[in-house]
């Protein structure tokens, strides 16, 4: 179980044996900063969850972080050091490597008059850890107690350039070619130079044959495309009555062997929004000795951080500040995050997401029970403003349609499945392992999907939703799909630089799944509007007028693609919302066709950018929804329910 | 606690291979009726005009004027596609009957219904002389059928047990039927007119949940018809034209009276279907509407002068019957049903078939 499985170098709370905890009970109810009443619930508290005495009495509120510290300092027999007001020897903290204090909980302060150093710890200050300094540093020391917080803001504060040069480079130094840094490599610059040289020497000197083999390549890619997301859509839709996760598995599942939890949530410039997301975090049911969470803030974005501090965050939420650097992008964020991770697991949340209270516990018993090999689990995510306008309304039918349906497939089909923006859930290790995300793809929650997959890694979804903010705007829209279809289109230059290593790793099945969903998805859409205005111009001539540029089986290809492929891909926006009980929905479906085309809109600017500007992160607005985060009701929710949610 | 893989539905059999050997084994008899159709030259002229409409499809060709006879596209599209003539279509035909009895077969083994019952059940629609005339002799019609059965069974999933994936399965199926004989059309348009209906207390307080469900079965059905008809419409400049030709093969000119009374009469050779309605009438009452819901289909259907007939009206509902029969039958209930299947085999040979274009079609056979 996890609370025996995970790693102590990554054990956050202060080490606590009985003893400890009743001398530090014992002293913080004569300081009379505790009563008797609370003391008593929070051992029950510390028995339930396994967790430590000081850990329940600062999740739960009972005591200030700042006062337990102080009060262990004296049952340690240590002095206490307030990092926040000592002078700090920058050269010396700075020879000791940021990810080496992270992960020991000390660092060194300052040089003593005497020739020791003055270092602060926030875990007991044992015999073992006085010899880990010293040998660490050279030469004697002396062992003073902090709070972790301070201890990991002293550290990001003197380490922040290397802590962004990490944020940034430690993938791409790890693996160029698992890094969108350079969007392609030259092999990839090469086949794609010379095929754009082809084309054009083609379309100059045939013309008309190079249009129908451009129409028929364009075609029967569309149709493949088109079948793939249908099969995999049947694959989901029967795994109707099977609920990965039940609540007999989440009975079975004690608080003492729930995982610690770190959540990552990356905010920027969304002051507006980061009240609700405090009080949406509090609304998770898991122990909070056990939680983690990491708000993730930009340097320079100070209106959020002050919205953050005037919302006053419980203890659980620590706020993070991520060194200024660019690409300022949302995985360099979490890398940082990462860093400073605790948690035997770890999860991303948005600022504007609900997700469902159990969540957390789903995950963990997905974890407990899954194999090594597997190191995310993926939640469903939906909208709570589906019904705001037509653009929400569409937005939520294809979310529908792709977390209740595709992923469910791709997981039945064992196909890599590209995580989804949130929610997605990892072991802490393993994502370490993964080499966390990669601060220059913008869908980096897609590549880091793939790249499970192509590592050997498996990824998996639970019936568990994350509720979020649709796009009612058209504008933030396109900029917000613009950034996901350049995200595909990198994730997709990425993982097939090296083809035949993919195939080796994850097989042929699942190579052909990822090229079709990541790389078709993008290409789907950029052939709309060829597609579109040929049958517009099939409507407007005489049925033999284009049968020179749609000869025989072209002709026949682009038919099925119009009569069928469209006809499958609005059934299964139809069954998502079906599914998830948002029957005013469903006859929505039918405008599929013009939502498409916003996506070919956005398609395009996709690929302007990843030649112009690929690692740009086109910022998504949040907080416009003129329903000011409406609960998301049962109906909302029927995706996780118990069988399927159809006609109840 | 192991890790326990996502898994679909429980299928019977579980494993791929030995399901498809299942079904293969059930389309045996009927590709040796098949083998005998074509030795003794026995051609229907059903499947003759679906081999006529295939010989015009144009594979490939730029042009699609053709289209204006090549309803219904599937089995025409197949008799185009596969050479010796009615003969493929007849083996078409008798392959297709494996993969619906096997969904019947395997609906009554997941409901724990005795192995002894379940080969005399199976046999009240495999056994009727008019289960083998329609696979070996209207490929069209056998077809649609076959699909409508299986789309029937996810339709009672889908208003009953709220299966998702059973609308997904009626949906579709009603929609590759469309493509094969437009009397699923109806059929399509009724069930998803019934739903709501038939799931009212599921319903209740649900906004625009029975217009959902209507779309959902009705939708694949009405776009094949649509889609055909601009096909059409493209490319020959009539509308439907093709669909009507081919909906008239066995018009009676029946007034809707007159049709009602044609499926009523039907019926009562079929005791099956009334001991599996009787049954569901004390277990499920409120399943009943969507058991009985097929009749005005029929009813329907034959008004319209679409392609259906007693043929087809028994093996529709015969297999209806089947899909009906209650979970972990009691040992009375058992005897009922069996005597019931039994009693149906019987009357359906003496009194159905000989009256019935299956009739001559056995005394050519042997």
């Amino acid at each position: 179980m996890y609370a025996r499985a995970h790693e102590d170098r990554y054990q956050h709370a202060p080490s606590d044996d009985d003893t400890v905890a009743g001398r530090l009970g014992e002293a913080l109810v004569a300081d009379g900063r505790l009563t008797q009443g609370q003391l008593a619930e929070a051992l029950q508290a510390r028995t339930r969850t396994g967790s430590t005495l000081a850990s329940v009495l600062i999740a739960t509120g009972a005591v200030r972080r700042r006062d337990v510290y102080e009060v262990l300092a004296r049952v340690w027999g240590r002095p206490f050091i307030d990092l926040t007001t000592t002078e700090l020897d920058r050269d010396l903290l700075r020879s000791v490597a940021f990810e080496e204090l992270v992960a020991r909980h000390w660092l060194p302060v300052r040089r003593l008059p005497g020739g020791d150093v003055l270092v602060a710890t926030s875990v007991e200050p044992s015999r073992e850890l006085l010899d880990d300094v010293e040998s660490t540093l050279g030469g004697p020391a002396e062992l003073h107690v902090t709070t972790e917080w301070d201890l990991s803001r002293t550290v990001i504060r003197a380490h922040h350039d290397v802590v962004a040069d990490r944020a940034t480079m430690a993938l791409w130094e790890r693996d160029t070619d698992q890094s969108a840094r350079q969007v392609a490599n030259r092999t990839q610059k090469v086949v794609g130079g010379v095929s754009l040289a082809v084309l054009v020497v083609l379309l100059v000197l045939a013309p008309r044959a190079t249009l129908i083999a451009l129409s028929a390549v364009g075609g029967f890619g569309f149709l493949v495309s088109v079948a793939f997301k249908f099969v995999v859509c049947l694959a989901g839709a029967r795994l109707d009555w099977f609920e990965s996760i039940t609540e007999e598995d989440l009975a079975g599942m004690s608080d003492e062997d729930l995982p610690s939890y770190t959540v990552l949530v990356p905010v920027f410039r969304e002051a507006n929004v980061v009240a609700h997301l405090i009080e949406n975090l509090g609304a998770l049911d898991y122990p909070p000795e056990k939680l983690q969470i990491l708000l993730l803030l930009e340097q320079d974005d100070d209106e959020t951080r002050e919205a953050a501090l005037a919302s006053r965050p419980p203890e659980t939420i620590t706020l993070l500040t991520v060194p200024r650097g660019a690409p300022q992008t949302k995985p360099r964020a979490c890398n940082v995050g990462l860093f400073f991770a605790t948690g035997d697991c770890l999860v991303i949340y948005d600022a504007e997401d609900k997700p469902d209270p159990d969540q957390l516990r789903k995950a963990a018993v997905a974890f407990d029970r899954g194999e090594e090999s597997l190191v995310c689990v993926q939640a469903a995510l939906n909208y709570w403003n589906a019904e705001e306008n037509a653009l929400t309304r569409m937005f939520t039918l294809e979310y529908s349609f792709w977390f209740d349906y595709m992923l469910p497939g791709l997981d039945l089909r064992r196909m890599p499945i590209p995580l989804g923006g949130t929610s997605n859930h990892f072991r802490t290790a393993a994502l370490r392992s993964l080499g966390g995300w990669d601060p220059f793809n913008v869908t980096e929650d897609a590549d880091l999907g793939i790249r499970a997959a192509a590592l050997g890694t498996t990824v998996g979804v639970i019936n568990s939703t994350t509720f979020e903010e649709a796009n009612r705007a058209y504008g933030n829209f396109v900029r917000q799909r613009s950034r996901w279809i350049k995200g595909y289109m990198q994730t997709t230059l990425v993982h097939l630089r090296h083809p035949v290593r993919l195939v080796r790793t994850v097989g042929w099945r699942a190579t052909i799944g990822f090229a079709l969903l990541v790389g078709g998805t993008p290409l789907s859409f950029l052939l709309v509007p060829p597609l579109y205005l040929a049958f517009v111009l099939s409507l407007l001539v005489p049925p033999d007028a284009l049968s020179p540029y749609f000869p025989g089986w072209v002709l026949w290809v682009a038919l099925l693609n119009l009569l069928v492929g469209n006809v499958l891909m609005i059934y299964v926006s139809m069954m998502g919302a079906f599914k998830r009980r948002r029957y005013r929905l469903v006859p929505w479906a039918l405008l599929n066709p013009l939502y498409w085309l916003l996506h070919s809109v956005a398609s395009y600017k996709a690929l302007w950018q990843l030649v112009t500007r690929p690692h740009y992160w086109e910022k998504t607005d949040h907080g416009l929804s003129a329903l000011g985060g409406g609960d998301a009701g049962p109906a909302d929710r029927a995706g996780d329910a118990v069988g399927p949610a159809a006609p109840a | 606690m192991p890790w326990v893989p996502p898994r679909r539905r429980d299928r019977w059999p579980r494993d791929p291979i030995a399901r498809w050997a299942v079904r293969t084994g059930l389309s045996l008899p009927y590709l040796a009726l098949a083998w005998l159709v074509v030795e003794r030259g026995v051609s229907s002229r059903l499947n003759a005009a679906t081999d006529e409409a295939g010989a015009a499809v144009e594979w490939g060709a730029s042009t699609f004027g053709w289209v204006s006879e090549a309803y219904p596209p599937i089995p025409v599209g197949i008799a185009g596609v596969l050479p010796w003539g009615t003969a493929a279509l007849s083996v078409v035909g008798a392959l297709a009957a494996g993969p619906l009895l096997h969904s019947l077969v395997e609906r009554l083994v997941r409901r724990d219904v005795p192995v002894p019952l379940v080969v005399l059940l199976i046999a009240s629609v495999a056994l009727t002389p008019l289960f083998g005339y329609l696979a070996t002799e209207d490929l069209s019609g056998f077809l649609a059928l076959a699909l409508l059965v299986v789309a029937l069974e996810g339709f009672l999933r889908f208003v009953t047990e709220a299966d998702t994936e059973g609308g997904f399965q009626a949906g579709l199926l009603l929609g590759v039927a469309a493509a094969c004989d437009v009397s699923s059309v109806v059929f399509a348009l009724l069930l998803g007119a019934s739903a709501p209906f038939v799931a009212r207390a599921r319903y209740r307080g649900v906004p625009a949940a029975g217009r959902a469900t209507a779309a959902v079965l009705a939708f694949p059905a009405v776009a094949a018809l649509l889609g055909w008809a601009f096909l059409e419409w493209r490319f020959s400049g009539t509308v439907l034209d093709s669909v009507l030709e081919a909906a008239t093969v066995e018009h009676s000119g029946d007034n809707l009276g007159e049709a009602a009374v044609h499926v009523a009469r039907t019926t009562l050779h079929l005791p099956l279907f009334y001991v599996c309605g009787a049954l569901l009438t004390v277990r499920r009452p409120a399943a009943l509407i969507a058991y009985l819901m097929p009749l005005p289909g029929l009813v329907v259907a034959a008004w319209l002068g679409l392609h259906t007939g007693a043929g087809a009206t028994v093996v529709i509902l015969s297999g209806l019957a089947l899909l009906a029969v209650p979970a972990r039958p009691s040992r009375g209930v058992a005897l009922l049903l069996g005597v019931a299947a039994v009693a149906q085999v019987v009357v359906v040979w003496l009194v159905v078939t000989p009256n019935r274009l299956a009739g001559p079609w056995i005394a050519l056979l042997f």
